[in-house]
């Protein structure tokens, strides 16, 4: 029931950010596609796809799906002009910061990400204009998707500093989300703790006008779309929290914002991109972290029981891995 | 019958003076929606450069402080926008315009403006908001002063062949 309920309001949600015509295509989807749907694309003179369930498929004008190309309905620039406008909330001056970014987060933590040609103003990218590609993707958040994996992360003292890593689309930032939940409302053994999160790219808790709209835990304060570095150092000073959780940590000056945290005794969990260990010790950045030991716990997310699984856990200073077959 | 025939006049003279005193009204009013215009988009311009306020709210917001058909015209645009009826700014702008345009006193010249100033409306950043906003209020101001004009020049003129009219068809029916 309460997964109809969640459907229902995806559904208003991206149908709203759609023109009235493809409004009606995406209405139209069968119900099974609809379930898996996790994105999509839009793009100008091309054809309209979804991803859904692991694959590509084109969309018919009556939201059936095709394999080709030719039998899908092409995306108008009328079309494109008419969805940028209706994501914006019809003001385009209101979400400068956020084209600069790449992506628009709507109500419910979805996120549209665009693409254009860029304006550049003394070197940096001043907006986005002629915006032709929309990749509208459908926010799931899984409630429980960490609970086989706290006990590997806390201990009766308290959380332990832990690296996610994983390839793009494993499941990194569900599975932060679900570990900030279950940190901030606590567990049986497990009593809640202050969780703040640093969401540079309004990823983890999805904040709509400033409040979140994943489930992200009672206790938890979210600085939303605020650079890393900066925004672990304003929760410390300000929110006093006991564990801070970032998403995709890769600039020398996230290392240098993370070490301040451990000088200040809070914890921190983070993700990076990387398929596995020795992936992120080739890295610049990540060898840096990972040899200074400051992470105890490192997990590696990968497929091999379906997307989200976790294939190892590894104790930070042994290097040993702590679980006897993958996890999902 | 001489009875019959005075209250006829008096009738025929009041009517054509109320409509002297109503065509003349009507410049009065157009002064004074062209001036509301331009406290709403003045007030439309600091909530969308000073603020960043989503434009169906601001719009909402500023329908409350405005009155008559002006009114009419934001509240209504407010509430295109916020059931996302229309595709665009744009359309939603000029529907609400074609709507209320009957309980509005400008002419098709301040329209035609206030069409195409609908036009750009929320549609790039601060900086170009901006600049429309200042080339609409110039336009608005231009309006003005030509409304001002046009109200001196017929406003009497209006009032006095609606009496003087009156009289003249009373005498000749007389």
């Amino acid at each position: 029931m309460e997964s109809l309920e969640y459907d229902a309001a995806w559904k208003r949600v991206i149908l709203e950010a759609l023109p009235e015509n493809l409004q009606k295509i995406v209405a139209a989807i069968p119900v099974g596609m609809a379930a898996g749907m996790e994105e999509i694309r839009i793009r100008e003179g091309r054809p309209l796809m979804i991803y859904s369930s692991g694959r590509n498929y084109y969309l018919r004008h009556d939201g059936t799906t095709s394999h080709y190309p030719k039998e899908a309905y092409w995306i108008t620039h009328r079309d494109t002009e008419r969805i940028l406008q209706r994501i914006s909330n019809y003001s385009i001056y209101a979400v400068e910061e956020e084209l600069r970014n790449g992506y628009i987060t709507l109500e419910g933590g979805h996120r549209v990400g665009v693409a254009g040609k860029a304006v550049l103003e003394n070197g940096r990218i001043k907006t986005l204009k002629h915006i032709s590609s929309f990749n509208i993707r459908i926010s799931r958040e899984i409630v429980g998707s960490a609970g086989k994996i706290m006990r590997y992360i806390t201990s009766n003292t308290g959380v332990y500093h832990t690296l996610i890593l994983s390839s793009p689309q494993m499941g990194k930032t569900t599975l932060v989300r679900d570990i900030a939940r279950q940190l901030s409302d606590g567990f049986p053994g497990f009593p809640g703790i202050k969780v703040g999160i640093v969401d540079e790219r309004s990823e983890i808790a999805g904040c709509y006008r400033g409040v979140p709209q994943n489930r992200v835990g009672l206790q938890t304060d979210v600085m939303d779309a605020c650079p890393k570095a900066i925004g672990i150092m304003m929760m410390i000073r300000s929110m006093s929290p006991a564990v801070i959780i970032t998403d995709e940590v890769g600039k020398a000056e996230d290392v240098d914002a993370i070490e301040e945290a451990l000088n200040a005794g809070v914890k921190i969990i983070t993700t990076a991109h990387s398929g596995n260990i020795d992936d992120a010790r080739r890295r610049p950045i990540l060898s840096r972290l990972l040899e200074k030991k400051i992470f105890q716990r490192i997990i590696v997310l990968g497929n091999s029981l379906g997307v989200g699984t976790v294939e190892r856990i590894y104790d930070g200073y042994t290097l040993k891995n702590l679980l006897d077959k993958p996890v999902r | 019958m001489l009875s019959i025939k005075i209250i006829c006049s008096i009738v025929i003279i009041g009517s054509s003076t109320i409509l002297g005193f109503r065509a003349a009204n009507r410049y009065v009013l157009r002064i004074r929606e062209i001036r509301m215009l331009q406290m709403a988009f003045a007030q439309l311009e600091s909530e969308i450069t000073a603020y960043s306020t989503f434009l169906p709210e601001a719009v909402l917001r500023i329908s409350t402080s405005v009155q008559g058909g002006v009114r009419d015209l934001f509240r209504d645009f407010a509430g295109r926008l916020q059931n996302k009826l229309g595709d665009s700014v744009t359309e939603a702008w000029q529907e609400s315009l074609k709507a209320c345009e009957k309980s509005l006193h400008i002419t098709a010249e301040e329209i035609r403006i206030l069409v195409s100033f609908g036009g750009v409306l929320g549609s790039g950043d601060k900086g170009s908001q901006q600049r429309y906003f200042k080339i609409v209020q110039n336009q608005l101001k231009n309006q003005e002063i030509k409304a001002e004009n046009a109200c001196s020049k017929y406003q009497n003129m209006y009032k006095s062949l609606g009496l003087l009219g009156g009289l003249a068809v009373a005498i000749l029916l007389f």
